[in-house]
């Protein structure tokens, strides 16, 4: 990848991680979603975009959705180019749900984990539960509120 | 601690589903059995007995909850790919590593609950799938499923078997000589029985693997829902005997 498009695209990821954890944390009732899939645990997933090799650690633990850093054991991992990080969360939630099993079932996102299978599955259920809350953001806007 | 048998075969459409599908069924009438579909490719378990809809799950445990499709009273638990997707038609290029783990979470992290039985039906082949199969449950046992000479089929899958240490409890000859309205069909001009790929020719060539026996082509197969094996062909006896 040409050294500037990567560098674009690490800044992007940046922004737009910010932009989701502002977002979450304001806009989600992020303690009844823990409720409901029964996620108190506080298990750190770690999302690794391979293509421009940015990793980020992230969980739920009391109603906040935190970003950590210098994560030893994340309990998850999620293997996923960085195009569908960014374009994601454009999309309706039954496009994003059928986007992320389509991408699974032809090996561009991997999940791995002791209960990989079973927390995808429930993270698309969560995606059907949210459907009117989610963001539907565009890039231009991740950059304007960065 | 349950029995698990895997139906295995080197060569993809020799009949494993179809052995594995009826041998399930035949085990559930009278035990706890769960039925797990490990050809992640092609998962055509759930279709087979009809089932639709969504695999579940456990909150508290983590765990994914298998599907039930009754046998009599008797609930047997039933896995696969195709309720993990909701949707049996959808095509799949997984890599290994994935395949591992969806697998790993088939047999270590789905709740089946206090089971007497476990079957896997695998794909063709005796690679990702059967490795890890192989792995997770190092004492599991197998049924060759295979067509008339395919000698060198069987070699590979036995030469795979006596590598992993893997049990071979017998094997089934499918699509061996053929079968009409309850007898043979047989040839106008030679008198003989119709066999487009032959018929009994695994006996002679393995003769320290129990032989199961054969089943022929045979419409009357798939004229039920699921596809039945018929009882007159003796397999599914001889299986039931192996395995209990």
């Amino acid at each position: 990848m040409d050294t500037d498009i990567l560098k674009k695209r690490i800044s992007f990821a940046g922004k737009l991680t910010k932009f989701f954890y502002n977002y979450f944390n304001s806009k989600l009732d992020l303690k009844k979603l823990q409720e409901t899939y029964k996620a108190d645990k506080g298990r750190i997933t770690r999302l690794d975009l391979t293509d421009i090799n940015v990793s980020i650690h992230f969980r739920l633990k009391n109603g906040k959705f935190e970003i950590l850093k210098n994560v030893n054991k994340p309990d998850n991992i999620i293997l996923a180019p960085s195009d569908m990080y960014f374009s994601l969360f454009e999309k309706e939630h039954d496009a994003i749900i059928q986007e992320m099993m389509t991408r699974w079932r032809f090996g561009e996102i991997s999940f791995f984990g002791e209960t990989a299978m079973a927390d995808f599955k429930l993270f698309i259920k969560a995606i059907k539960d949210l459907k009117d809350s989610l963001p539907k953001i565009k890039q231009e806007a991740v950059l304007q509120s960065a | 601690m349950a029995k698990s048998i895997m139906c295995l075969s080197s060569k993809g459409g020799v009949g494993k589903t179809l052995v594995g599908v009826n041998l399930a069924l035949a085990l559930a009438k009278t035990h706890r059995v769960a039925l797990i579909d490990l050809d992640i490719d092609s998962s055509n378990v759930g279709g087979l007995l009809g089932l639709e809809g969504d695999i579940d799950i456990d909150l508290e445990k983590r765990k994914m909850i298998p599907r039930d499709y009754m046998v009599g009273e008797n609930a047997m638990k039933v896995f696969a790919m195709s309720l993990y997707l909701q949707k049996a038609d959808q095509g799949i290029t997984m890599p290994d590593s994935q395949r591992r783990q969806f697998i790993r979470e088939a047999i270590l992290n789905t709740e089946y609950g206090e089971l007497e039985f476990k079957i896997f039906d695998m794909p063709g082949g005796t690679s990702v799938e059967f490795l890890s199969l192989a792995t997770y449950i190092p004492d599991c046992s197998a049924i060759i499923v295979t067509q008339p000479n395919q000698s060198e089929d069987v070699n590979r899958t036995v030469d795979v078997c006596n590598h992993y240490k893997i049990k071979i409890l017998g094997i089934v000859e499918n699509m061996s000589g053929s079968w009409m309205h309850g007898a043979p069909v047989m040839c106008q001009h030679c008198n003989e029985e119709f066999a487009p790929f032959g018929k009994n020719t695994v006996p002679e060539k393995y003769p320290n693997i129990p032989f199961f026996g054969r089943i022929p082509l045979c419409e009357e197969i798939f004229e039920t829902h699921p596809p039945t094996i018929p009882n007159e062909f003796g397999v599914l006896e001889n299986i039931l005997k192996a395995v209990q």
